[in-house]
């Protein structure tokens, strides 16, 4: 096995392994699958390249589900151990991320369900926005306010479905994957999700449009 | 709807749930602690793992079944040698004449065997017969 060099900063970890003609290349070049194998021998520098690429998504799809920065962290750190303790089970020529995943927001949602959340809106952010009126902030309160509903009234699943899509960038395939749904579901709850809060839009939309 | 097209995240819908849920506080987030503490806490479980590789390379698990057998074999036929070794002191081996070491050396008989033959030698006269085998 090549042997794996590492630089810890508060950055991207830099990792280099030594090619066979004895040249540096970064592990960087070592996709999930390649640094897989690698974990499964135990090698801690390729399960640590892992937790660097993976956990900012992680934690903002932890975040997504729970709602709380410490329940979030804890979730992402779990979740990661957990994927060690599995990795046997990970099958060689699928893709990493999908798989880890699932493991994450199974974790997630099960968490989310066995205790009442602490969940508390974000403030607003501040849209910059020339012609703030009064008027107009109050319909701003409204419409977060309808929105906020909507998602409030979402099957759990469907809103991670929505947000996984809308926010975090996943494919309807992978999140069939992570859910263990079927793509042609998924992509039912989707357009369900979407329909609701585009109906909740609607009014806000169209009075942009005619102001 | 197509499900051979891949669906496009609607920029709209992003912007809402944004706008509603608010931004994942990212900057809030100490990273090179948390990498930190899953690293810890995942440095046992690593070295397990390590440890087996060494106790079992991959190469060697097809092997074990075939391992077990080969040291059933030989256990099996030492202890029918063993057998032949323990013949109590009245067999021919025992109670033949000595030989001499010449006669000893020359003759096709086992590592045993020979050892047997030779027991009551005396060691300096086995030295001088090794010594005239050169």
């Amino acid at each position: 096995m090549r042997a794996l060099a590492t630089e810890v900063g508060r950055g991207p970890a830099v990792l280099s392994v030594a090619s066979e003609d004895g040249r540096a290349a970064p592990v960087v070049e070592l996709d999930d699958t390649e640094l897989v194998e690698r974990v499964r021998a135990g090698d801690v520098e390729a399960y640590d390249l892992l937790v660097v690429r993976h956990m900012k998504r992680a934690y903002s799809v932890a975040y997504r589900l729970l709602g709380q920065r410490e329940d979030a962290e804890d979730l992402v750190q779990d979740a990661f151990l957990a994927a060690l303790e599995k990795i046997d089970t990970f099958k060689q020529g699928r893709s990493f991320a999908p798989w880890f995943y699932r493991i994450l927001v199974n974790r997630g949602l099960n968490s989310r369900k066995s205790r009442s959340l602490r969940r508390m809106d974000a403030l607003p952010p501040e849209i910059s926005d020339a012609s703030r009126s009064p008027l107009r902030d109050t319909e701003r309160a409204e419409l977060k306010e309808r929105l906020a509903e909507v998602l409030r009234t979402l099957p759990p699943r469907q809103k991670s479905i929505v947000e996984l899509f809308e926010l975090e960038g996943f494919s309807s395939l992978e999140i069939a994957e992570i859910l263990g749904l079927s793509d042609g579901t998924v992509r039912w709850h989707l357009h369900q999700a979407r329909a609701k809060l585009r109906e909740a839009l609607g009014p806000f939309v169209r009075s942009n449009r005619e102001a | 709807m197509n499900h051979h097209e891949e669906l496009k995240p609607d920029p709209l819908i992003g912007a809402a749930l944004r706008w509603v849920e608010g931004e994942v506080p990212l900057e809030e987030v100490d990273w090179a602690e948390m990498r930190s503490n899953i690293r810890q806490r995942a440095s046992l479980p690593l070295a397990r793992r390590r440890a087996l590789q060494v106790a079992s390379p991959r190469w060697v698990k097809p092997l074990i079944p075939l391992a077990a057998a080969a040291g059933l074999a030989t256990v099996f036929w030492l202890g029918i040698g063993r057998e032949d070794s323990s013949l109590p002191a009245s067999t021919p081996v025992a109670v033949a004449t000595p030989v001499s070491i010449q006669e000893a050396l020359l003759s096709d008989v086992s590592d045993q065997e020979f050892r047997l033959l030779v027991a009551d030698r005396d060691a300096d006269e086995l030295l001088m017969i090794a010594a005239s085998q050169r």
